[in-house]
């Protein structure tokens, strides 16, 4: 029976499509039933009463009625996989030694290495212990969470006898015996690994899949780093996985002499400080033989692998924009998000397809920040969270369902089930609130600008994170003006380059939001759909990643903030992230300087001192997340300060970033970088920017069916950047 | 690694101090005196097992009160027989369950104030 809307539960794949291409939509539900599917542009997706009216404008161009669904599994754990599985004389001693640092020895069953019936691991008493065959060995202590330890399994059937032993290691390079344990063999037992799969971090309980690279099922996952596992023979390295070779890639190379590499499932963090790892640097390219690590979690998952229910045509001369997928049963309705995106221009694409020339705007979704913050935790595992918000936690029956059903994967907001940090995001799995609903943060904040540019009438177009970071200025350049959405957090190195650039070369760009281009992330090339993201040693963050462990695995980089990287947002549009304002926004009033000759546009047609002093989101424009101007940090000499916020309270937050010291004063009554500042500037080639600096300042534009200063202001600016006359 | 502290929010307060009581109850969303604030704050730091939140039965019309179980994948438990028809009666009432839990008074308002 489906009486819930996460009794159905889909994604499509891929997220974004460009008009004229395919996505392909995947359907889960509680049981055997029929659907019928809609697909609808979102004009707006927030539902609440009191808004400014959700609208959504259904397609034509598709429906599926009675369409048969069924429940579809997730195998959620990262693991790493044999393509080949490896061959030795079972009939001569051999050994398989690793190091391990297990991050959660008080759970289940951990099996460290899976190869048929040979079997090493942690028992749910935390310690360590062998299987081969009908025999098992198991050490009497119990491992300590954190720290390296050097495993030894040495079975000898001629002797009939095994020995597992381990060492802990107090530094790198100095090992201590901590516990052996020694067991007979049967000698009747089978020759365990014949044609099995060799698995590292997961027992298999299910064959391969047709391309070989994933097992239809897993369990007992380990959680922890494993380092350096190898399989010896007559002093030789049957197998020696070298973890430090090919970071960014999903598979482990074997430079032992068979080459059975293995691959990756489920996006284990690569880039992972070894045991070798010192101290002494936190770069993987530059020191690789110290991170010769991976870190292993039962909840890693990367791609839920469902089968197509149906797969969605987009005609080519659909309008790109926010889209649903929308399943109806005679009980419950449940959406899906895609987004057709623009690209840049292919030579069979538009003028083939008979569409019209591009429009002025291009409206650039923010999907990296919607994956980052997909199927958050927060209310349930961040003990900070109600504080920040200053009220209680309001749980929706979305946030219930993801809270027991971890398997759908996590935000970079959570910690895995061993208290490590989430690095990899994926749009290949449902995402509960990317879409119309209670959530309103990012996608329903963003829809109000796609309602307001339909309620002005602007023509626009929309293009999403992924299509940036892919095709840069090229896909930025046949267009007079961008705007980026209330809370573009997350910035791929390409997608930060590609605006700069269109800057420079004369492009116009609102910046309607704040906490923008904050985080430096990474698209993994291996990993379809996968954002990366590490947390360093500063910013707002609801965990820190462990030292030695900031760098991006995907791209070599620092992870972290741009700001740490010397590329603070104010260098790209003005201003940069200051404070969380989650309670009681505010308004703005102007700046002697915003009534210089060259700016005062800006204000045409409105006269009152406050601006903004209304909205969707805290009676206010000045709310959420809010954005400061500072030369010192980038902002640009010459650029106009014409608006700042007034009114902040203790509600204002100063972010951790902002201070260096342990002090006081740091809410927005006694200190003075709690604020908001609108700001503008030229750039090359009669280019400009106009930076709003607060994530609520586009649920105040659709205020009053868009008739108001908030929505007035940015008119203003949006005609006057559309006009090609020099700002 | 930066762990949670259950027991990391210490601030005392005296529940007898109907002031601050009453102050929350005409502003209940602040900004605070310094006094209530450090008493919300206190409020929000109590530990995740057995927090109070709020399970929305019908969107925008009832929610439910609840206490979390403070372990990840382990649904909330429903307070019986409470159901809110508003955010601001459900806060109150915790602002109320609260002040009780941590200094062992009753929230006593006089006859003009509903408690």
């Amino acid at each position: 029976m489906m009486r819930r809307p996460t009794d159905i539960l889909g994604y499509c794949q891929p997220l974004a499509i460009h008009p004229g291409g395919t996505t392909e939509l995947k359907i889960s539900s509680n049981g055997p039933a029929t659907c019928d599917i809609g697909i609808f542009r979102v004009i707006c997706a927030d539902i609440d009463p009191n808004g400014p009216g959700a609208e959504f404008e259904q397609q034509e161009w598709c429906a599926h009625p009675d369409v048969e669904i069924f429940h579809q599994p997730i195998n959620a754990g990262s693991y790493a996989l044999s393509l080949k599985t490896p061959e030795i004389d079972w009939s001569v001693p051999f050994e398989f030694t690793a190091y391990l640092w297990p991050t959660c020895v008080d759970g289940g069953l951990q099996t460290v290495l899976s190869w048929g019936g040979l079997e090493v691991g942690i028992n749910r008493q935390g310690r360590l212990y062998a299987k081969y065959g009908s025999d098992e060995v198991c050490c009497s202590t119990a491992l300590l969470e954190r720290r390296w330890i050097k495993i030894c399994l040495s079975v000898n059937p001629q002797t009939h006898r095994m020995f597992l032993s381990y060492e802990r290691q107090t530094r790198p390079g100095m090992l201590s015996e901590a516990d052996r344990a020694v067991g007979d063999l049967d000698r009747k037992h089978l020759v365990p690994g014949d044609n099995a799969p060799l698995i590292l971090a997961a027992s298999g309980t299910g064959d391969k899949d047709a391309t070989g690279t994933r097992l239809s099922s897993t369990r007992h996952h380990f959680n922890g780093k494993i380092d350096s596992p190898a399989i010896w023979q007559q002093k030789t390295a049957i197998c020696e996985w070298d973890f430090s070779l090919n970071q960014s890639g999903n598979t482990a190379c074997d430079t032992g002499m068979q080459g059975c590499d293995l691959v990756l499932v489920n996006g284990p963090m690569r880039a992972a400080t070894g045991h070798r790892w010192k101290g002494d640097t936190e770069s993987w390219v530059h020191h690789p033989d110290q991170y010769s690590a991976i870190h292993f979690h039962d909840d890693d998952l990367t791609d839920c692998h469902w089968k197509t229910t149906r797969k969605i045509e987009i005609p080519a001369d659909a309008r790109s924009g926010y889209y649903i997928a929308r399943m109806t049963t005679s009980q419950c309705t449940s959406d899906v998000a895609f987004f057709v995106s623009e690209r840049a221009e292919q030579n069979s694409d538009k003028k083939t397809a008979g569409k019209t020339e591009a429009a002025d705007i291009l409206f650039i979704a923010p999907t990296a920040t919607y994956l980052s913050y997909a199927n958050t935790h927060i209310k349930f595992d961040s003990h900070n969270t109600e504080n920040l918000y200053e009220a209680p936690m309001v749980i929706s029956e979305e946030e219930m369902y993801l809270n027991e059903h971890r398997e759908l994967g996590l935000s970079h907001y959570d910690t895995h089930s061993d208290n490590s940090g989430v690095v990899h995001v994926s749009e290949r799995r449902p995402m509960l609130n990317m879409k119309p609903g209670l959530y309103t943060f990012n996608y329903v904040n963003d829809t109000h600008i796609i309602k307001w540019l339909e309620a002005k009438n602007f023509r626009y177009e929309v293009a999403t994170d992924r299509e940036l970071h892919e095709h840069g200025a090229a896909l930025l350049s046949r267009y007079r003006v961008i705007i980026t959405a209330s809370h573009p957090e997350y910035y791929s190195t390409p997608m930060w380059d590609a605006v700069h650039e269109f800057q420079e070369h004369g492009g116009r760009h609102l910046y309607l939001g704040g906490n923008g281009f904050y985080w430096r992330i990474g698209w993994s090339e291996n990993m379809p759909g996968v954002v990366e993201n590490r947390r360093g040693n500063s910013g707002v963050r609801t965990w820190e990643g462990e030292p030695g462990e900031h760098y991006l695995a995907s791209t070599g980089e620092p992870g972290g903030l741009w700001r740490s990287s010397g590329r603070a947002p104010q260098s790209l549009v003005g201003v940069g992230f200051s404070s969380t304002l989650f309670v009681r926004s505010t308004y703005y009033k102007r700046t002697t300087a915003s009534f210089d000759k060259r700016v005062s546009f800006i204000f045409d047609g409105v006269e009152d001192e406050k601006i903004g002093d209304f909205g969707y989101r805290g009676g206010g424009a000045v709310g959420l997340e809010i954005d400061r101007f500072d030369v010192h940090l980038g902002s640009q000499h010459d650029a106009i300060v014409v608006a700042t916020s007034h009114g902040i309270d203790k509600g204002g937050l100063l972010s951790g970033e902002e201070f260096i010291t342990t002090t006081r004063a740091l809410d927005g009554d006694q200190n003075g970088l709690v604020r908001a500042d609108m700001v503008i500037f030229a750039t090359q080639g009669n280019g400009a920017v106009w930076s709003v600096g607060s994530i609520a300042w586009p649920t105040s534009m659709t205020w009053n069916d868009c008739d108001n200063n908030v929505s007035k202001i940015t008119e203003n600016v949006l005609k006057r950047f559309c006009d090609p006359a020099p700002v | 690694m930066i762990i949670y502290d259950a027991d990391n929010a210490i601030y005392r307060f005296d529940g007898r101090c109907m002031d601050l009581a009453r102050e929350y109850k005409m502003n209940p969303r602040g900004p605070y005196s310094a006094k209530l604030q450090q008493i919300l704050d206190r409020m929000r730091c109590t530990p995740m097992q057995g927090r109070y939140a709020l399970l929305v039965e019908k969107p925008f019309e009832s929610f439910r009160l609840c206490r979390l179980s403070g372990k990840r994948g382990i649904p909330p438990t429903i307070v019986d027989g409470i159901v809110y028809s508003s955010i601001a009666e459900a806060e109150w009432d915790i602002f109320k369950r609260r002040w009780k839990d941590l200094t062992g008074h009753d929230v006593i308002l006089d006859s003009n104030h509903d408690a």
